[in-house]
């Protein structure tokens, strides 16, 4: 039993740290809560599938597919609903908090209304990158949830290397700290919010198309990825990538321990309880900068 | 030169208009009969529903219509909400003045509609939502509840031919000995797992624990390797809302178990492009399939919705089909379109369908105006997935091949 839930654990919880790191950037970043990121997976995964499983595309061109579908997506979010929100409205802050969130659900909306009227309203899943089984300290376990676990952590090394070692990624981090000091550099920040609503958008095709090979996606459930990936990102405190990666291995455990113990109906349970105690006593989430 | 070619285009344009006026039945100048037809068409199932209604008009139309009036479909997509489906009813009859509706997936909403369809006095056949319920709230409230049919298998008659279909192949030509009862936790598994919790161990199959799976799953894991732990041969499905999931993972974690019983998605032809081939496999207990004869307008019915709409129907395909047809045939009989009349025709309705001989349960039965099942009405069949296409598998007299295991389910423990 403490094998399977290890291994079950170590696989969900890398998915869940790839599919919550794009979007607790952009709220680092921008301080946009995109409530259209479950639906902005689910549209990657939608058109993976898509082309993959009509012969157009092999599982790579697939993969690459539901990658550039990722930042179509980030970047018409960022066109046509962000932008021109920030530009006309003259808000306040707090305003522009409300009118995000509530402008970024109704875009949800749109997006998975368009997913359904073009791909129907259907689950789907893409086939796996390697068929075949491993055992893993007595867990017989699918090669390819264990790729996709690789590439995961294998994109968050590159992501964390880009951040803190290349000079476009250290005016990101900046823009996140002091995003004022950074204009007064001389630097455009309606440059560095477009690259990063692209990086969001690449990070957000690539959990997408895994996370429909290994659980599958539909339009409708794009909801259901927003809600986990929020409550990862609130517990770990929003607008920190290492609290994001922390809080997506808790939920991930926890989530497994649940289902193995409790019982799977009651898997989402405990971690939402865990989320209302961290909301009560710490609301800045457990590694929130504010 | 030009001259000709003008000559020669006027000529097939009136050569094709006579044609039309020839093939294209002459409707009178009588209003046409308005049927609404609801369900979420998005979905696999709803799009099921509206092809199998779509079909039937079409055939109606182009052959005449029903006593020279033509049936028009009017569409309302409930969008799988109980509040929407109620909204849309009473907007289909008190505006657009339908004279039936039919459709509806989900169980929760067809019990919702059934009371607006006794207020409003209009018949309703359900075709997509089978909770055992429905048929007792008719029966319980009769005669006011007069108005709902169904033309889809109750849960315990699709229970009965998941329970004969896996006596029949895992307990009598696998050899296998023990299951363990998986279904989703929504209204209409309620009677479902009953009536096979007691059923299956009396067709020699011993049941584990059985598992109760949360609609909105997505991993699982958890659930799989629990049911492995059981060293159980077999895992008897009852799924219809979450239909993908456990198939995909179920192979993809080659999990070493048969993976038979009801689920509601896979008896379409798209559940193979939907699961990507991971369906390979799996058995699945269906109202009548494409291969097998159940009466002799259940082939051609498949192969013309094939044709129309290059998907298999699916069960809900053969249900809202026929549940047209019966529509016709009880205005025909009854010689009106109003509602008591359809309904008392309905009841005394003994018509060969797609799907089976169709005659409707009576007051006094359990599950009033639900069809009666088994041996000469309705039975059903057993479809199994095998390199992309559905066959046949059950019963005996219809079976067009033999169960094929997967490579990774052994043949015996």
């Amino acid at each position: 039993m403490l094998a399977q839930v290890i291994v079950s654990g170590v696989l969900i919880s890398a998915i869940y740290a790839l599919a919550t790191t794009g979007f607790t950037l952009l709220y680092g970043v921008s301080g946009i809560l995109n409530l259209a990121h479950g639906t902005t997976l689910a549209t990657a995964g939608m058109v993976a599938w898509y082309l993959g499983g009509h012969g157009v595309l092999g599982p790579g061109g697939a993969l690459l597919a539901g990658i550039g579908a990722g930042m179509a997506v980030g970047l018409a979010t960022f066109g046509l609903i962000v932008r021109p929100l920030q530009r006309f409205l003259k808000l306040s802050s707090t305003d522009e908090h409300v009118f995000m969130l509530v402008a970024t659900l109704l875009w949800t909306i749109v997006l998975q209304e368009a997913l359904a009227l073009v791909f129907g309203d259907v689950p789907v899943s893409i086939p796996q990158l390697v068929p075949g089984v491993v055992d893993i300290i007595g867990v017989r376990t699918p090669v390819s949830s264990v790729l996709v676990a690789a590439v995961a952590w294998g994109v968050l090394a590159l992501l964390w290397f880009y951040v803190a070692r290349t000079r476009s990624g250290q005016r990101v981090l900046a823009a996140s700290i002091n995003p004022r000091g950074l204009v007064l550099c001389g630097i455009s920040l309606g440059h560095i919010q477009r690259a990063v609503w692209a990086l969001y958008g690449a990070l957000a095709g690539l959990a997408g198309v895994l996370i429909a090979m290994i659980l599958g996606v539909s339009p409708s459930g794009g909801m259901d990825l927003t809600a986990t990936a929020f409550s990862i990102v609130v517990l770990g405190g929003l607008g920190s990538v290492g609290g994001t990666l922390i809080a997506a291995n808790l939920i991930g455990f926890v989530e497994t321990a649940t289902a193995y113990l409790l019982g799977p109906s009651l898997r989402s349970l405990p971690a939402l309880l865990i989320l209302v105690g961290v909301l009560y006593f710490r609301p800045q989430g457990l590694f929130g900068r504010r | 030169m030009l001259d000709h070619v003008r000559r020669l285009a006027w000529l097939s344009l009136s050569a094709l208009t006579l044609a039309a006026a020839v093939t294209a039945p002459a409707f009178a100048d009588e209003p046409p009969i308005r049927i609404g037809v609801m369900a979420k068409f998005a979905q696999i199932n709803g799009a099921a529903i509206l092809n199998g209604a779509t079909l039937a008009a079409e055939e109606i139309n182009a052959a005449g219509g029903v006593k020279g009036r033509r049936i028009e479909l009017i569409q309302y997509d409930d969008q799988g909400s109980a509040s929407d489906a109620t909204l849309a009813f009473q907007r289909a009859v008190r505006q657009d003045h339908v004279q039936a509706v039919v459709g509806t997936f989900l169980s929760e909403i067809a019990i919702t509609l059934a009371p607006w369809a006794a207020r409003l006095k209009v018949p309703y056949i359900v075709t997509g939502a089978g909770a055992d319920q429905l048929g007792k709230l008719v029966h319980d409230n009769w005669p006011a509840y007069r108005y709902v049919f169904r033309t889809i298998l109750p849960a315990s008659s699709t229970a009965q031919g998941v329970c004969d279909s896996v006596r029949d192949l895992a307990v009598g030509q696998m050899g296998y000995k023990s299951g363990v009862l998986m279904t989703e936790d929504a209204a209409w598994t309620r009677s479902y797992d009953e009536f096979l919790a007691s059923c299956l161990p009396a067709a020699g199959l011993k049941l584990a624990a059985p598992v109760k799976v949360a609609t909105d799953t997505t991993d699982f894991t958890p659930i799989f390797q629990k049911i492995e732990a059981t060293k159980a041969d077999v895992i008897v499905t009852g799924v219809g809302i979450i239909g993908n999931k456990p198939v995909v993972q179920w192979a993809n974690q080659q999990v070493p178990m048969l993976l038979m019983g009801y689920n509601a998605q896979a008896g379409a032809s798209a559940f193979w492009k939907e699961t990507s081939g991971a369906t390979q496999g799996l058995v699945t207990f269906t109202a009548a399939s494409e291969d097998s004869a159940l009466t002799p307008k259940t082939v051609p019915f498949a192969q013309a919705y094939l044709k129309r709409f290059g998907t298999t129907p699916a069960a809900h395909s053969f249900a809202t089909y026929d549940a047209i047809y019966l529509l016709k045939n009880a205005v025909e009989r009854g010689d009106s379109v109003e509602a008591d009349a359809i309904v008392s025709a309905l009841e005394k309705a003994d018509y060969v369908g797609a799907s089976g001989r169709i005659v409707f349960q009576g007051p006094q039965d359990p599950l009033t105006h639900d069809m009666r099942f088994g041996e000469g009405y309705v039975t059903g069949v057993a479809i199994q997935w095998q390199n992309g296409k559905q066959v046949t598998v059950w019963p005996p007299a219809v079976a067009t091949s033999k169960l094929v295991l997967p490579p990774f389910v052994p043949q015996r423990r």
